[in-house]
């Protein structure tokens, strides 16, 4: 596995070790630590989410800037959805 | 002079009279806009003149099917006509007529329709179906044009009003979604003149620099006229130019702009763009929770099997370890000596104690002598056998168990191999065939039994002879009765 994994890679990597374990080859020593690897996956997993925010700017003219949100009053009225 | 002070009721009244005075009943000319078909039957809509507009609603029990031409009275030659009403589509041209009222709670007026005729096509309807066959035969809205959206994208440029409800729409939908991308808006106007041009300008910046995965296009929704910009032919073609994937979320709930048909994909509403882009974030940790369980599962199953398989070796291990062995055979073998020797024993005592009371009636009786002497031939004979018979299978049982302690004899310690020995050689001692050693033989007839009297037997008959090594059968030749002697 790669340094740093995707939330997806970890995932899938997580879905492999559970595979592994539930096909009961795996001897003791190696079960343990893809237990331990598979906790580690899984809470960076979750972490990850917890963190995750959307970085929202705007861009005009070839120039980014901070993306202010206009507050629900100034919004038209007749919102569709 | 004096101000008169109107109520709202009163001026709504007056301008109802006023207005229905004015215009008993009238037709008029305009092109179809924002047609409402609800589940009531009635149909609603707009007839447009440039920016002028005015409300109309056909009510259903007005919509009827026609058997003439109401502008000229001529009856249709090849049968009614079904109602206008449901064929009539926005920007056909419609000459209606009916009653003007006015509908005080809304301050509104509408045209109450009582007939309605095709007034031809309207202009602009024509000029957009030229525009869409030409964009069509040039391959602009085909499916083999159509690039897959990216999965949960990671820069999203969305083109849209900064400040419409279609971005807040968007953005707070995306909320809640992805792992956290990047989006970059890239302000446009959504409608007015300048729209289209401003539209196609920001989706061009969107796409340049190689920066975006996706390009999202958005729209609240609004009538089909609010959404003009988003037919303009230099929107269409700057939507199919774009370097990436343009997902469509043109807020429309009866038509499809032209922008929508030339998209990568095309959403219902901004926020289906969203929902389209992204998958929850609690789903995904709801994924992620279950694998965690599964992976708890798994791994507490994987440890109980390894621990069960543990216990199950140790067990079998001791069971089969050479020491438990050994102890197991040695009982075996001490138990097999101590009942061949009771048994021994008790035969010899019983038939040593009738050997002596032959003996007895031997002496006291010398008359006798010959006929005793026969007899005690007899039972000497016939104590051997059942000593050879009693002994055999005891002695088989033995030499097996010595056999399969041959391996094991190594470790026997020394007193056990020394009880072994004395075993032995008191066994050897009592072998019953020991006789057949030193040239004896038994024969026996066709039933096994041993043949004690020549007599029994006749010519050709076949007899089993047991030696010291081994047995072979034999043919009589002829038979020679007792003759009171031994050979």
């Amino acid at each position: 596995m790669k340094k740093n994994p995707t939330f997806e890679e970890r995932m899938e990597r997580l879905q492999e070790i559970v595979g592994i374990l539930e096909s009961g080859s795996s001897p003791l020593e190696q079960s343990v630590a893809l237990y331990k690897e598979g906790l580690l996956h899984a809470a960076a997993c979750r972490e990850q989410l917890e963190k995750a925010r959307h970085d929202i700017s705007v861009c005009s003219e070839g120039k980014t800037s901070p993306f202010d949100a206009p507050a629900e009053a100034d919004l038209p009225d007749s919102i569709p959805f | 002079m004096e101000t008169t002070v109107f109520g709202i009721r009163e001026i709504s009244e007056r301008l109802k009279r006023s207005m229905e005075r004015t215009f008993p009943y009238l037709w008029v000319r305009g092109e179809v806009t924002n047609l409402s078909r609800p589940s009531s039957g009635h149909v609603y809509f707009g007839l447009k003149e440039g920016d002028a507009l005015l409300n109309c609603v056909w009510f259903r029990t007005h919509q009827r099917s026609q058997a003439f031409d109401p502008l000229t009275g001529e009856v249709w030659q090849d049968g009614p006509r079904p109602s206008l009403s449901s064929t009539m589509e926005n920007g056909q041209l419609l000459i209606c007529a009916g009653r003007l009222t006015a509908y005080g709670a809304r301050s509104q007026y509408q045209l109450v329709i009582d007939i309605a005729q095709d007034g031809g096509q309207g202009l602009w309807h024509r000029e957009f179906e030229a525009m869409k066959r030409r964009l069509a035969a040039e391959g602009l809205f085909d499916a083999e044009h159509k690039r897959p959206i990216p999965a949960s994208p990671r820069r999203v440029a969305v083109v849209t009003a900064p400040t419409g409800a279609a971005i807040h729409d968007f953005l707070r939908i995306a909320s809640t979604r992805g792992l956290g991308s990047e989006i970059r808006i890239y302000p446009t106007s959504v409608q007015g003149e300048d729209a289209p041009a401003r539209i196609a300008g920001a989706l061009r910046e969107a796409g340049t620099g190689g920066w975006a995965e996706v390009i999202v296009l958005i729209r609240g929704g609004g009538s089909a006229e609010d959404l003009q910009a988003f037919n303009d032919e230099g929107v269409a073609r700057a939507v199919y130019a774009a370097p990436v994937p343009v997902l469509a979320g043109i807020g429309h709930e009866i038509d499809h702009s032209i922008a929508d048909f030339t998209a990568d994909f095309s959403a219902a509403t901004p926020s289906h763009t969203a929902q389209l882009l992204w998958p929850e974030r609690s789903d995904m940790m709801q994924g992620v929770d279950e694998l965690e369980s599964a992976l708890r599962r798994a791994a507490s199953a994987r440890i109980e099997a390894l621990s069960s398989a543990l216990e199950k070796t140790g067990k079998s291990l001791s069971l089969l370890s050479p020491l438990e062995r050994l102890r197991m055979q040695n009982e075996r073998l001490s138990a097999s000596v101590m009942r061949m020797r009771s048994a021994l024993d008790a035969r010899i005592t019983l038939r040593a104690g009738a050997l002596g009371r032959l003996e007895s009636s031997l002496a006291a009786a010398p008359s006798a002598l010959k006929e005793q002497r026969a007899a005690l031939d007899t039972a000497i004979h016939r104590l051997r056998h059942a000593g050879d018979a009693l002994l055999g299978g005891a002695e088989r049982r033995a030499a097996a168990a010595e056999a399969s302690l041959l391996p094991l004899r190594s470790l026997i310690g020394l007193r056990e191999q020394r009880a072994l020995d004395t075993a032995a050689a008191r066994l050897e001692s009592l072998d019953p065939f020991a006789p057949l050693k030193r040239g004896y033989a038994v024969a026996a007839d066709a039933g096994g039994s041993v043949i004690r009297d020549a007599s029994a037997l006749s010519p050709g008959d076949s007899v089993t002879v047991t030696v010291a090594e081994g047995s072979f059968t034999a043919s009589v030749t002829s038979v020679s009765p007792s003759s009171g002697e031994r050979p």
